[in-house]
C-alpha cells in the first residue's frame, strides 16, 4: 500500500482520513483480519504525528470525533488526545470502557490501566 | 365427544393448537417489547429539563412538553455519551456470500442486545431484533445469545472448559502460542487454571485485542508486549483483558 504524502493536506483532511481509516480498522477486528487493522494502524499513527507537528498541536481537532458513532474512532481519538488535553480524554475512554461496547470496551478499560500503572505514557 | 381420528392425527393436531398458542404468547410479547423500545427512542430525545406541564394540572402534571426547536441537532446515542444509535441494525434479510460478513453481521446483532439490555430494553425486546434479522442468522443464534452473558466467576469459568457448549469456546488465559516462545510447558498451558469457556464473539474479542498493535504497549501487540515475560504477567495481562471485555467478574 503506498504512503500519502500527508503534508499537503489540510487539518480538516487528515481528519475525515482519520476517521475513515478508524472505520475500517472497526471492520477489520469483526472480520478478524487483524493484518488490515495493524495496516491501518501505522497510517493513524502518521496522521497523529502529522497533526502534532502542526503549529499548536492539531491533534485537538480530533476532539471533533468524541462520541461518535463508531467506538473506533471514538477509542482512537481520545488517546490521540491524552497528551493534548488529558481530563476529556480519559473522560472519553472511561465512557467506551463503561459502555460494555466490545471489543472497544476492552482496550478502553486496559488503556486506563495502563494509564495508572504507568505502562502507557502518551506523548 | 372426540372426533374419530387415528392416534396419530389427534397428537398431530394437538401439537399444532399447542404451536398456535405458543406463537401467540410470543406475537403478545413482542408487541409489548416493541412497545417498551418505542419508548425508550422516544424518551431518549429528551433532557431532564425538557419543560414539562406545571404540577396542578391534573393527570397531565409532570409530562413532557413540547417546545418548538427544542432538541433540533441533537444526535442522542447510547444514552447521553454518544456512541452507537440505540436504532437495532438493519441486518441483510438475505445471508451475506462469505463467512466473515455473516459473521459481523451476527456481531452487531449480538452488541446491540447487549446495549438494549444495558439501556433496560429488557431481553425480549432484543429478541424481537433477532427475529427481525431474518432466519439466516439463526446458524449464529448459539453465539449471539451467549454474548448477553453476565460476568461469572473465574471458578465458573474454569469448571465450564471443554464442555464444547455451542456458542463458547475454550480460551487459555496465557496464550497457547506464549508456550513457544516463553517456553511454558504444555501442562501449565493446558491446566485447569489457565483453560476457561467463554461466549464464542468474546473470545473473537480477545484474541483481537491480543494481535492488534495498540498505542497502550508503545504501539506493539499486547502478545508481543509479552513476549520475553514471566508467567505472572501473562496472567494478570490475560485475567485484565477477561475482565474488560466482560466475561470475568
Amino acid at each position: 500500500m503506498s504512503r500519502v504524502n500527508l503534508k499537503p493536506l489540510s487539518t480538516n483532511d487528515l481528519l475525515l482520513l482519520f476517521e475513515k481509516l478508524c472505520v475500517e480498522q472497526y471492520d477489520a477486528l469483526d472480520r478478524q483480519e487483524y493484518a488490515a487493522f495493524n495496516r491501518r494502524y501505522d497510517r493513524i499513527q502518521a496522521i497523529e504525528d502529522e497533526l502534532k507537528s502542526r503549529p499548536g498541536d492539531q491533534r485537538r481537532i480530533l476532539m471533533k470525533l468524541f462520541g461518535h458513532p463508531n467506538m473506533q474512532v471514538r477509542l482512537t481519538a481520545a488517546r490521540a488526545n491524552l497528551a493534548v488535553d488529558y481530563p476529556a480524554a480519559r473522560s472519553e475512554i472511561q465512557d467506551i470502557a463503561d459502555s460494555k461496547w466490545g471489543p472497544q470496551c476492552l482496550d478502553a478499560g486496559m488503556t486506563l490501566i495502563n494509564l495508572d500503572n504507568g505502562i502507557y505514557r502518551p506523548s | 365427544m372426540p372426533l374419530p381420528y387415528p392416534d396419530q392425527w389427534r397428537s398431530r393436531s394437538a401439537e399444532l393448537q399447542r404451536r398456535r398458542l405458543a406463537s401467540q404468547i410470543a406475537g403478545d410479547r413482542m408487541m409489548r417489547a416493541l412497545a417498551r423500545l418505542q419508548a425508550l427512542v422516544e424518551k431518549a430525545g429528551f433532557r431532564e429539563d425538557q419543560p414539562r406541564i406545571p404540577a396542578g394540572n391534573g393527570r397531565e402534571s409532570g409530562k413532557w412538553r413540547y417546545v418548538e426547536g427544542y432538541a433540533q441537532g441533537r444526535q442522542p446515542g447510547s444514552g447521553d455519551n454518544g456512541g452507537p444509535s440505540l436504532d437495532p441494525p438493519e441486518p441483510p434479510k438475505e445471508p451475506p456470500k462469505d463467512k466473515p460478513s455473516k459473521t459481523q453481521a451476527a456481531k452487531a446483532l449480538a452488541r446491540q442486545m447487549a446495549l438494549l439490555a444495558l439501556r433496560r430494553a429488557g431481553p425480549i425486546g432484543a429478541v424481537v431484533t433477532a427475529i427481525e434479522a431474518g432466519h439466516w442468522l439463526y446458524s449464529e443464534w448459539p453465539s449471539i445469545r451467549s454474548y448477553q452473558d453476565e460476568p461469572k466467576t473465574l471458578a465458573e469459568l474454569q469448571q465450564q472448559a471443554g464442555q464444547r457448549r455451542p456458542g463458547y469456546e475454550d480460551h487459555h488465559i496465557v496464550e497457547q502460542g506464549a508456550g513457544g516462545r516463553e517456553g511454558f510447558s504444555r501442562s501449565m498451558l493446558d491446566g485447569p487454571d489457565n483453560v476457561v469457556s467463554v461466549p464464542r464473539y468474546k473470545h473473537h474479542e480477545i484474541t483481537g485485542w491480543y494481535t492488534a498493535k495498540n498505542p497502550n504497549f508503545g504501539g506493539l501487540s499486547p502478545r508481543d508486549y509479552l513476549r520475553g515475560r514471566d508467567w505472572s504477567e501473562h496472567v494478570r495481562v490475560g485475567q485484565q483483558a477477561l475482565r474488560q471485555v466482560g466475561v470475568l467478574r
